[in-house]
């Protein structure tokens, strides 16, 4: 069985969307757990991959197409697993501020969140203080997340910081921060819990929170 | 060579039959696909002019007789005015100037070295130092000011630019009320609206940013400044592998197509509008999603633009002469150099971002500005190319000196010396030994001294004393709102 899983963390790695459902589907039939297959075959082969892209040694493009690899792989899986075993191992509300439309960096830190098996609500671009609490207040997650690619928006993330205070919510949640003029210095300022300086950093990020 | 005489044109990429598929091609996308305008005014003025619009999706099907149209209404030469008319900027075929960076928010300090915001400061001091750079044409609004209110932080980034040089200025808006404040700076710099109408002194541009869409902002401003009868920038910057294909082909397609959509929409608007097309498309970094502003790939798209502005007879801002570099370095040299050069020798008539500007479009620095300064010399060298003529020739001389003679001692020597050699001031030509004795000097530390030298001793023509408390006036009413 650990040589299934090697080959298909392989698959995973090597962005073999072709195969991988076909080598799954043998795993299960040989009598594989589905929770067994995820853990040892496919998150240790997004590992890597996760890695790889933060070292610098991965292309976005290749990193999507693992993504999706596993994906198609889950696909069979996750109607066997049970529900604590699906369950993503946190929620991510995720938006670029009001008045900024970039998003490049965040639909890319939603996908490396996706592959990294927490489930990510992408709120979309230009969005208001008042979105995000009310988007907070509907999916109760662990994580807010907040891109600026302007400095004139980023006191934006400052407002949204205040208004999650001011309707009580604040201490729900953990806030991070990130877009190209956005610093640590900044994040600490406005009372954020995180800065990312990149995706891959995010996903770290994101997990270290999580602990915290 | 004459710096104020450049032309381009020598560097082409593709033959006259691929241009002329190319813009094929644009009609086609612009006439089936169509593009995105999230503008309601932009979706009615499309819609009364015969193109096809779903109002749900906020997208155009452009029929090709209207970008045709608007092509043909296209003025062939723009003049782009200054304070002082020696240096006026005049944009058409394929004169070649070169100009600042726009628009980062960090500098790199030159007491600490270390990385900082813009201030106030910056925007008074970056445009004297380029007033007193010979090989810099003209001054776009560079810096922006991270400790004035906001809405005031344009606004200053202009009032700056006035007082600090008597060259071209040009500016990017963020909204329509700093394009309009501009514009009344400008009105009141040349003396009055109509003034400025014969002589504008202000250029203003609107971009194209994500695959066939034109933001809310960015079309918003379009439709003011055709009214206005301005000079108008219209561009695309796509980055190949985002938000176009990873091909430089398809990328220079969607950049030729979004700013041939942009130009029609503000050619209806304004048929008289003189339009100057834009070129500020990359190709994003695989690893990272950042934008490259130091490929050379950047060069290869715009070269193509400035070879389909050349095709369209429409002037063209062009991109030239960036670096991802963090400090005034290596990697800072030969991306500049390499990639000015190539967009230079395709006839691009704007260039901005030709200077000072490091790190992903997100740092100046005072030093870099000095050294592509001569950077910015030596391409004009190379554009000068080769003198042809008697004089040139000099086989009357060659014949006179003979065979194991030397020229040296020759009146003609001296005679074309300053126009057929050019004369850096930075780079060190001196032998090893004497470079040691003067104490090992890098050229960004000489650099440095000469910014400083520059800062601390050139004043440019003072704007008059009325002038410049009303522009001062302009920006206290916008910071009291």
């Amino acid at each position: 069985m650990s040589d299934f899983y090697a080959v298909l963390a392989e698959m995973v790695i090597n962005g073999n969307v072709e195969e991988i459902t076909g080598l799954t589907q043998q795993a299960l039939h040989e009598g594989a757990r589905a929770h067994a297959i995820l853990e040892e075959g496919l998150l240790p082969g997004m590992n890597v991959v996760g890695w790889r892209f933060k070292a610098g040694d991965m292309f976005i493009p290749e990193v999507l197409l693992s993504a999706s690899t596993m994906n198609a792989a889950m696909e069979l899986l996750r109607p066997l697993l049970s529900a604590s075993e699906a369950a993503p191992v946190g929620t991510v509300v995720i938006g670029t501020v009001e008045g900024d439309i970039h998003n490049i960096g965040k639909n890319l830190v939603t996908m490396l969140l996706e592959g990294a098996r927490f489930k990510v609500v992408d709120l979309g671009v230009d969005i208001t203080p008042r979105a995000f609490v009310e988007a907070v207040k509907e999916h109760k997650p662990d994580i807010l997340a907040m891109s600026a690619l302007l400095t004139t928006t980023m006191p934006k993330m400052a407002e949204t910081v205040t208004a999650l205070e001011e309707a009580g919510i604040r201490d729900r949640l953990k806030i991070l921060v990130g877009g190209a003029p956005v610093t640590q210095e900044f994040g600490d300022k406005i009372g954020a819990d995180g800065y990312a300086a990149n995706a891959a950093g995010a996903v770290e990020k994101a997990r270290a929170l999580l602990e915290k | 060579m004459d710096i104020w005489n450049l032309r381009g044109r020598k560097l082409r990429f593709l033959t006259d039959a691929q241009a002329d598929d190319l813009h094929a091609k644009s009609l086609e996308l612009l006439r089936t696909t169509g593009c995105v305008f999230k503008d309601e005014r932009a979706l009615r003025i499309f819609a009364e002019a015969g193109a096809q619009v779903d109002s749900a999706k906020q997208l155009v099907r452009i029929p090709s007789r209207l970008v045709e149209e608007a092509l043909s209404r296209c003025p062939k030469r723009v003049v782009l005015a200054a304070r002082n008319p020696r240096y006026d900027v005049v944009l058409e075929e394929d004169r070649v100037y070169f100009g600042t960076s726009t628009v980062p928010i960090n500098v790199l300090d030159m007491e600490t070295g270390k990385l900082r915001r813009g201030t106030r400061q910056d925007c008074l001091d970056f445009p004297r130092l380029i007033d007193a750079l010979p090989y810099i044409h003209f001054y776009k609004g560079t810096i922006y000011p991270s400790d004035v209110p906001q809405k005031a932080a344009v606004p200053w980034m202009i009032y700056g630019a006035y007082a600090g040089t008597e060259k071209q200025v040009s500016c990017t808006p963020f909204s329509i009320g700093e394009a309009l404040a501009g514009i009344q700076m400008a009105e009141i710099v040349a003396g009055g609206s109509a003034e400025l109408k014969k002589r504008p002194l202000i250029c203003f541009n609107v971009l194209c940013t994500a695959p066939l869409t034109w933001n809310a902002t960015n079309v918003g401003i379009m439709l003011d400044l055709a009214e206005t009868g301005l000079p108008t920038i219209i561009g695309s910057e796509p980055q190949a592998g985002t938000t176009a294909p990873v091909t430089i082909l398809a990328a220079t397609l969607l950049q030729n197509a979004e700013t041939l959509a942009g130009i029609t929409l503000a050619k209806i608007v304004n048929p008289d509008l003189p339009v100057i097309m834009g070129a500020i498309g990359s190709i994003s970094d695989l690893k990272t999603g950042n934008f490259c502003s130091g490929a050379v790939e950047l060069a290869l798209m715009n070269s193509v633009a400035c070879q389909m502005s050349q095709r369209y007879g429409i002037p063209i801002y062009a991109t030239g002469g960036m670096s991802d570099a963090k400090l005034p370095d290596i990697q800072a040299g030969y991306e500049k150099g390499m990639q000015l050069l190539i967009t230079a020798m395709s006839g691009g008539n704007y260039i901005h971002d030709a200077a000072g500007m490091l790190d992903h479009c997100l740092t100046l620095s005072y030093e870099q500005y000095v050294i592509d300064n001569e950077i910015c010399g030596m391409v004009g060298r190379a554009l000068s190319g080769i003198s042809f003529g008697d004089e040139f020739m000099a086989l009357d001389l060659i014949n006179h000196v003979g065979p194991t003679g030397n020229f040296l001692r020759e009146r003609h020597t001296l005679q074309y010396l300053r126009s057929e050699h050019f004369l850096p001031e930075l780079a060190n030509r001196k032998s090893r030994l004497d470079w040691e004795a003067e104490g090992c000097r890098d050229i960004a530390g000489l650099a440095k001294e000469k910014a400083r030298e520059i800062l601390d001793k050139h004043h440019p023509t003072m704007l008059s004393e009325d002038v410049d408390k009303e522009l001062k006036q302009i920006i206290e009413r916008i910071e009291a709102e």
